[in-house]
């Protein structure tokens, strides 16, 4: 089985594209087990705690990372060096997410065959 | 003049390019993405920290809240206020 990687970089709620990512991985994880997810750059911000898109007239989606661990999706990476460059390390996130550096990431990426970087 | 800002500055250069346009008196606003400027520590905050108190710094509340991040920097705006200031100055301009 093809090991596929999902690269997400945004920040939630500018644009839908954080959310279609999230859509995208839950669908993939219907045909492959072996898949990894990689929160870099500003796509930290996707895992802060307690969003209130509802104001803005968005979809909560952060709390449906919460499913990724029902739907098997156990690789879940989260860029340490991205969240020390926004201030943003000693934050609460919605999930418990590996902290990795950026170099590792890099190293990690690299054992997967597929990559969906959005 | 009202700068509005709409990106978020480690995604896009929009606020090192605006920074330029900048003058004593201007007013800043960070709407969507761009509401990280002013919810934590870090190098692009340093830099508008340092134009307080000359330039004035806005962030839109329901942006912020959106995203789970509170304001350490400048005052927070509701809709309402975000809307008394583009009455309040006779020119905007809105960096993408």
């Amino acid at each position: 089985m093809l090991r596929a990687a999902f690269i997400t970089r945004q920040v939630p709620h500018g644009s839908s594209l954080a959310r279609e990512t999230q859509d995208a991985i839950l669908a993939t994880s219907a045909l492959t087990e072996d898949l990894s997810v990689f929160f870099i750059g500003d796509g930290v911000y996707q895992l802060v705690s307690k969003q209130k898109p509802q104001g803005i007239a968005c979809r909560d989606f952060a709390p449906t990372f919460g499913l990724f661990e029902l739907y098997d999706i156990e690789n879940v990476y989260v860029c340490v060096d991205s969240l020390i460059e926004r201030g943003m390390d000693d934050i609460e996130l919605i999930i418990d997410a590996e902290r990795l550096s950026q170099s590792e990431i890099n190293q990690c990426i690299r054992q997967h065959a597929i990559i969906l970087n959005f | 003049m009202l700068h509005i800002i709409k990106s978020s500055p480690f995604s896009k250069s929009t606020f090192i390019d605006s920074l330029a346009y900048f003058n004593d008196g201007d007013a800043l606003l960070f709407i969507q993405d761009a509401v990280v400027m002013t919810a934590s520590q870090h190098k692009y905050a340093k830099i508008l920290q340092d134009l307080l108190p000359k330039i004035s710094v806005y962030t839109l509340t329901e942006d912020l809240d959106a995203r789970g991040l509170k304001c350490i920097l400048g005052q927070q705006v509701s809709y309402l206020e975000f809307v008394n200031l583009t009455v309040s100055h006779s020119q905007i301009q809105t960096w993408n």
